[in-house]
């Protein structure tokens, strides 16, 4: 299946992508996304991305679809969901 | 012989300003910019440094002395004050052209940096959280200088190689 | 005793008197600073129902602990008084030099009442204070007039918060502007001063500061400092707050032509990291700040040149999305001008989109507007505008008096689409995609703020789903404002918040290392919340009730049209079940008036009388 990534702020500048197409295997996890994240921009693993547990390093995380935050890596995506890799900031 | 000195980066000082309260605080164990021999200097919007003593080759400031209170040690190049002879006249500070003796208004002697001999290390050095600050010497801080600009030139020949492969 | 000055210097323009007060440890330690204290003060000083520009009403600034210490972030200072736009108390923060200063003079507040016969700016050098002519001075925009005071006096620690000519006209969202590029923003302050002709507060002192336990602060201070250079405020180093234009606008938040919308279809050519690629100089700190997040930004090239600010994420919000600006030059621009002139970009931008509205709809013609074709996406109108308003001319004088009179003044249906709360410009977080923060900005003690409630967090950082209204988010509401409160009374910067372990825990032990004095997590809670009903008996006394905390009619009415939020709203018995549950969160009444035996168990007995239930 496919999902799209959509990268901003540190994930944007280390990966020099706005966003991503990924494919993955059917009962995927946020977790896999990271992994295969990590594979095709290697510049986000360490600062983002910790290698080895592939854990998305706070204050970053998924929002799924724009609508809700993913409460942990081990759930699974869906076909054709959009993945935010984000954070907001505090105040402005 | 090159002396050790703080050197300031001007790019990397974001003007912070912790430089100065490390510095009163080892020396005098309160926070006061007026008892820090570390100042910073900010023009808005954005040229921040902080300045010390230099380790001047040929101090100014000993020279100015009308009392013979200041020496140089050879060794450090650390400038050495003698308190009973010091009056507070404030010669050497006009000397300076670095503006970076202080003059202590309650104990009316002048005060200058001693790199934090009495400590591990430069205070001011450990409280600059963005690197700015360093133990340096003139020929070191070139010799970086000519390195960054080298470095940045070939990084563009090279840019322009794989540009055109 | 440690941390604290001991003193609080009080001045009379009127009289060119001045007294100083020493409050005392128990009251010190009750209040513990910022906006805690500035709010007592204002409470006690200021007397009932007075014009918010009259001599009466009493300018306070007021310090915590941690100004002039390595503490990180820790360099702030409170201003309060009543608003001018509002009519109920505006407390802002500031920080960087001016905040170490009034400490360095040997004061822990400043309290100003009184009027000036002629303009005058005061000159407060450690004990002695000067009534100093500003003759020389009025007119001057607002850094103009620090580096005019610094020369005239011939010392460059001079630090001084100024007022520009928005100030000495009185708009009502006139602002204070300390160390060129730092403002006590919101409310109105700078109409305050005006109204007393009082240009400047100059300040030098020569006080050290002492703190209890020296080496434990530096240590824990040191190591707070460098937690700081991690992720936790990687956004804040790098890009700035600015960072939020593209999340938010991809969450279908992004305050766009008046709030009618979510979406901005310019937000790249408006983001943060357009700034960064094509505008920043150099992102820069506040004294005692190792984070840096100011981020100078200048305009090149083109009929902008020249414009050079540091551009935060509300600023770029208000003049920018909100007015359908597409290019980040005009926004530069716009900030910039507001900065000069000393304005409050917030409430500028948010009553120039409603200009820009009645234009559109056709309520305001271009003879009224003085030939400006007030279009949104209109940037040089903008621009234009601004300068208009700093100086009341043509439409400037009406839109000067802030949305809420403004819309009242001009009627015609325009109040339908004013957005504010208590009269407060709206912020930049669309509450309709937001729903904690919906009721965190109606309850908001200086009106709808982000800053203060932090109920947004919830919505944004998935803490909630941020489209469902229920009683909890009216609870949650009470806690992030509890926590802010702290921030802002200890006197930290909240963009340090990520690099604590427990808030609670992490300010009270710094509390105690700087004064010697035992503050725990819970004497906390209580100081905290003695603040918020402190602010809210404010309120009370100057005329508040349950119907000023609400909504604009847009949020109620307008579902969000496009985007990530689309079809969002907010529902006015949700509104009400979620208010009603932070009523009932932070001990008040039905009707959000606080019972006596609650003041009294603040110790705020000496208010139950007058403003308890």
């Amino acid at each position: 299946m496919k999902v799209t990534v959509e990268l901003f702020a540190l994930a944007r500048r280390l990966s020099k992508a706005k966003s991503v197409v990924l494919e993955l295997a059917p009962g995927a996890t946020l977790r896999d996304v990271l992994v295969k994240l990590g594979d095709r921009f290697p510049a986000l693993l360490g600062e983002l991305i910790v290698p080895g547990s592939y854990d998305l390093r706070e204050p970053y995380v998924f929002n799924i679809d724009a609508r809700r935050v993913a409460k942990n890596l081990d759930e699974e995506v869906r076909e054709g969901e959009n993945l935010l890799l984000m954070y907001v900031t505090v105040g402005g | 012989m090159a002396y050790q000195y703080i050197v300031c980066d001007p790019d990397k000082c974001v003007g912070c300003g912790l430089c100065e309260f490390a510095c009163s605080a080892v020396k005098h164990e309160v926070f006061d910019p007026l008892l820090s021999r570390i100042r910073h200097v900010r023009i808005e919007p954005i040229v921040m440094m902080s300045i010390s003593c230099r380790m001047c080759e040929d101090p100014p400031c000993v020279i100015a002395c009308p009392r013979q209170a200041l020496s140089q040690s050879a060794e450090t190049g650390v400038i050495l004050i003698d308190d009973d002879k010091c009056d507070g006249c404030g010669w050497c500070i006009q000397a300076c052209p670095f503006g970076t003796i202080l003059l202590n208004s309650q104990t009316k002697v002048v005060e200058i940096c001693d790199l934090c001999q009495d400590e591990d290390e430069p205070q001011c050095v450990k409280y600059c959280l963005k690197d700015a600050l360093t133990l340096s010497t003139p020929q070191v801080v070139a010799q970086k200088a000519r390195l960054d600009v080298v470095t940045r030139l070939l990084q563009e020949l090279l840019g322009q190689e794989s540009a055109t492969a | 005793m440690k941390g604290y000055m001991g003193k609080i210097l009080h001045i009379d323009l009127t009289d060119q008197t001045t007294r100083v007060h020493r409050p005392g440890e128990d009251f010190l330690k009750k209040y513990v600073g910022g906006v805690s204290l500035a709010t007592r003060l204002v409470y006690d000083n200021t007397p009932k129902g007075v014009d918010a520009l009259s001599p009466e009403n009493e300018l306070c600034l007021a310090t915590s602990v941690f100004a002039a210490t390595p503490v990180p972030v820790g360099t702030k200072h409170a201003a309060a008084a009543k608003s001018p736009l509002t009519g109920f108390i505006t407390d802002c923060l500031a920080s960087s030099y001016f905040s170490a200063t009034i400490r360095r003079a040997g004061y822990d507040a400043i309290v100003v009442k009184g009027k000036a016969e002629k303009p005058t700016y005061l000159f407060i050098d450690d004990d002695v204070v000067e009534f100093r002519d500003a003759a020389n001075l009025w007119g001057k925009e607002t850094f103009e007039t620090e580096e005019a005071i610094r020369a005239e006096l011939g010392d460059q620690m001079v630090r001084s918060c100024t007022i520009g000519p928005a100030g000495e006209n009185l708009v009502r969202f006139a602002n204070l502007t300390n160390d060129r590029g730092r403002q006590a923003g919101r409310g109105g302050l700078g109409a305050v001063m005006g109204s007393k002709q009082l240009k400047a507060i100059a300040l030098r002192g020569s006080h050290s500061v002492e703190v209890a336990d020296l080496d434990g602060l530096c240590a824990m201070a040191l190591e707070l400092a460098e937690k700081a250079q991690g992720l936790k405020t990687e956004k804040y180093r790098n890009l700035g707050t600015v960072a939020n234009v593209l999340t938010l606008n991809r969450l279908g938040i992004l305050p766009t032509r008046n709030f009618q919308e979510g979406v901005f279809e310019a937000a790249e050519q408006v983001s943060g990291e357009y700034l960064q690629e094509h505008h920043k100089e150099k992102a820069v700190a506040c004294l005692g700040c190792p984070i840096a997040c100011e981020q100078i930004v200048k305009v090149k090239e083109g009929p902008y040149k020249g414009a050079r600010t540091s551009v935060d994420y509300e600023s770029l919000f208000a003049v920018g999305t909100c007015c359908g600006i597409d290019n980040a030059a005009g926004i530069i621009k716009a900030i910039d001008t507001c900065d000069r002139l000393g304005m409050d970009t917030m409430s500028a931008g948010v009553v120039v989109a409603w200009a820009m509205e009645c234009f559109e709809r056709g309520l305001i013609t271009k003879k009224k507007c003085d030939g400006l074709e007030l279009r949104f996406g209109n940037d040089q109108a903008e621009v234009e505008l601004l300068e208009k308003i700093a100086r009341r001319e043509g439409i400037g004088d009406l839109l000067a008096e802030g949305v809420k009179r403004a819309a009242e003044k001009l009627g015609k249906g325009s109040e339908l689409f004013a957005i504010h709360v208590k009269g407060l410009e709206f912020p930049g977080y669309d509450p309709r995609g937001a729903q904690t923060f919906a009721v965190g900005s109606a309850v908001g003690t200086r009106g709808g703020c982000h800053n203060r409630s932090l109920a947004y967090e919830a919505d944004t950082h998935g803490e909630v789903d941020r489209f469902s209204a229920d009683p909890e988010k009216g609870r949650i509401a009470c806690d992030k404002e509890n926590l802010a409160g702290i921030f802002d009374i200890v006197m930290l910067c909240k963009f340090i918040r990520g690099c604590l372990s427990d808030a609670w825990s992490d300010v009270s032990q710094l509390y105690t290392l700087t004064t010697g004095m035992e503050m725990t997590a819970d004497d906390l809670h209580q100081v905290t919340e003695r603040s918020w009903n402190l602010k809210k008996a404010f309120n009370i006394r100057e005329g508040w009730t349950k119907e000023d905390d609400w909504l604009p009619a847009r949020f109620l009415e307008d579902p969000i049209p496009a985007g990530a939020s689309k079809g969002s709203v907010v529902k006015p018995d949700d509104l009400r079940i979620m208010i009603d549950a932070y009523y009932e969160a932070r001990g008040w009444t039905p009707d959000g008036l606080i019972p006596k035996e609650k003041l009294v168990a603040l110790g705020l007995e000496d208010i139950a009388e007058e403003v308890g239930v």
